[in-house]
């Protein structure tokens, strides 16, 4: 079924389908959430409340052919939310600030050389020193696989916008991993 | 995952010859073949590599990128997914209240209840505040804007600004990661945000360093109040005076003179017993260049400035009073420690 048919299925007050879409983007909104900061209340309260707005407000919805991009929309929305007023930030933070965990895949590889060992250092210092902003389009771009648009939606900022985040973490990256290259050229 | 990676055979088109590795790493019918190794796209882009040798670099850099672009997995394992679905499912059981009844008044609520319906979708779909507007100033240049207030902004080297115009009237607030120099016009409270703290002014001029683990503020004129991102931690700054935020999250107050750490607006960028990592990193926002050293040079301190414009006399300034060598190739700058000095 596509998300078009499940969505409108939604709108018609057919329960089934909010357990169906809940089945199946739970596990990844869940994962995402908790990238935003490690208490889990907040990720499972945000999550809770999403799905029962969607459910209470069915009828007056737009339609959609793409629902994650909406789901992930809505819940990092709250989710930033949320971290805002446990932070104890008067009123609605008129402005985002939120920390973004994304933290390069080492210990799954198998390790083959001391050279490695020593670049997937540097590119866990390399990601660390990357604005949240920045950290967060990339998990979007390579991790989730989203083009621009969709990724402009759900960060809230224009396309453009997006474009420069990407360049300028690049450019931070391969900076951080080129100092590696060279300390492997001196040891030879 | 967001869908199926597009399989669409792609046009090996000269742009990619004007690419820079960036650029490649970011393109996403690269991206797909790094990723997917999908034979179909290999042969489009070893045919392309075949026809253009010179690339061959090139591409082995993107793809280097690419390849360490595989983030740790975070699932939700922790979390009892039934649970919660019981939870939203007891939520969402018909209520009373909600049940829409027959007559004149059930007409009017259930308008009422589609009006609140519609307006809900609207906060929590539609960004109600409209898009952020968003100014960047990118690896060596510098920006200047104004805000909706007339106020203006010197944006540093690779910083960011933004704000929401549409809120805008409801209060005056601006988001920085980077470096800016910020003219505020007189009027109610303007407040820059930023991760580690905020900096919150009526009238008056201020320059606001957020990078990083570095947190510094310096008040030119008028008042300045700093404060820790929980709120914890304040400090009021007249002119002269910089907040520095410590590692243990309190600040740390000093008094700096008239222009402080302003020299950067004129191209000038001063350093007092700086580590040379520091020095280096300025540098490369500046010139928009990379420099290569070991961990023994980044460790040194330099105390001196270079100056915006004139790249060779710059990299002079920093390198030649430490012992130092540079070879440039291109954007590339390798630094070593002098053969003549060196034991």
């Amino acid at each position: 079924m596509s998300d078009q048919q499940l969505w409108d299925r939604l709108k018609s007050g057919e329960q089934s389908a909010l357990r169906e879409i809940y089945e199946q983007h739970i596990d990844f909104l869940l994962g995402y959430g908790r990238r935003f900061g490690k208490d889990m209340t907040i990720v499972e309260d945000s999550i809770h409340d999403l799905f029962v707005h969607l459910w209470q407000k069915r009828k007056s919805i737009g339609g959609t052919d793409k629902i994650r991009p909406y789901l992930v929309t809505a819940l990092r929305r709250r989710i930033i939310k949320n971290h805002g007023n446990q932070k104890g930030s008067t009123s609605d933070q008129p402005i985002e600030t939120y920390n973004f965990q994304a933290e390069p895949a080492i210990e799954n590889k198998i390790i083959k050389s001391e050279r490695e060992l020593e670049q997937n250092e540097k590119l866990a210092v390399a990601m660390a020193k990357l604005s949240e902003r920045e950290k967060e389009v990339l998990i979007h771009k390579y991790h989730h696989d989203m083009d621009y648009k969709d990724i402009s939606l759900v960060m809230d900022i224009n396309y453009q916008s997006v474009r420069n985040l990407v360049a300028r973490a690049l450019k931070k990256l391969r900076s951080g991993l080129q100092i590696v290259w060279l300390l492997f050229l001196l040891c030879v | 995952m967001f869908g199926k990676r597009k399989q669409t055979s792609i046009e090996m088109n000269n742009n990619y010859l004007t690419y820079t590795i960036e650029q490649l790493a970011a393109d996403e019918s690269f991206i797909n073949w790094i990723k997917t190794n999908d034979p179909e796209l290999s042969d489009q882009w070893r045919t392309w590599l075949e026809n253009n040798p010179k690339e061959a670099e090139k591409v082995a850099g993107a793809r280097q990128l690419v390849e360490s672009l595989v983030f740790e997995r975070i699932d939700g394992r922790a979390i009892d997914k039934g649970a919660l679905w019981d939870k939203i499912d007891q939520s969402i059981k018909p209520s009373p209240e909600t049940e829409v009844k027959s007559g004149k008044m059930g007409l009017l609520k259930s308008a009422l209840w589609a009006a609140a319906a519609t307006l809900a979708f609207f906060l929590i779909f539609k960004p109600f505040a409209g898009k952020e507007n968003t100014v960047v100033a990118m690896v060596g240049e510098h920006m200047e804007t104004t805000l909706p207030d007339n106020s203006d902004v010197l944006l540093n080297a690779d910083s960011e600004i933004g704000y929401y115009p549409k809120k805008w009237g409801k209060g005056r607030n601006v988001r920085l990661d980077g470096e800016a120099f910020f003219e505020v016009t007189k009027g109610t409270r303007f407040i820059v945000h930023t991760k580690l703290g905020t900096v919150e002014v009526l009238g008056t001029s201020f320059n606001v360093l957020s990078r990083g683990d570095r947190f510094e503020v310096f008040c030119k004129t008028g008042k300045v109040k700093v404060s820790s991102f929980n709120g914890r931690y304040n400090v009021v700054l007249t002119p002269g005076n910089a907040a520095t935020l410590t590692p243990n999250k309190t600040f740390e107050k000093t008094k700096l003179g008239d222009d402080g750490p302003l020299g950067w607006k004129a191209g000038n960028f001063s350093f007092d017993g700086a580590t040379l990592e520091v020095v280096f990193d300025e540098f490369e926002r500046q010139y928009a260049v990379e420099i290569r050293s070991s961990e023994s040079i980044d460790t040194m301190r330099y105390t001196g400035s270079f100056s915006r414009g004139d790249l060779r006399k710059a990299l002079k300034d920093v390198t030649w009073p430490m012992g130092l060598e540079t070879k440039t190739e291109g954007k590339n700058i390798t630094v070593t420690k002098s053969s003549k000095l060196s034991d």
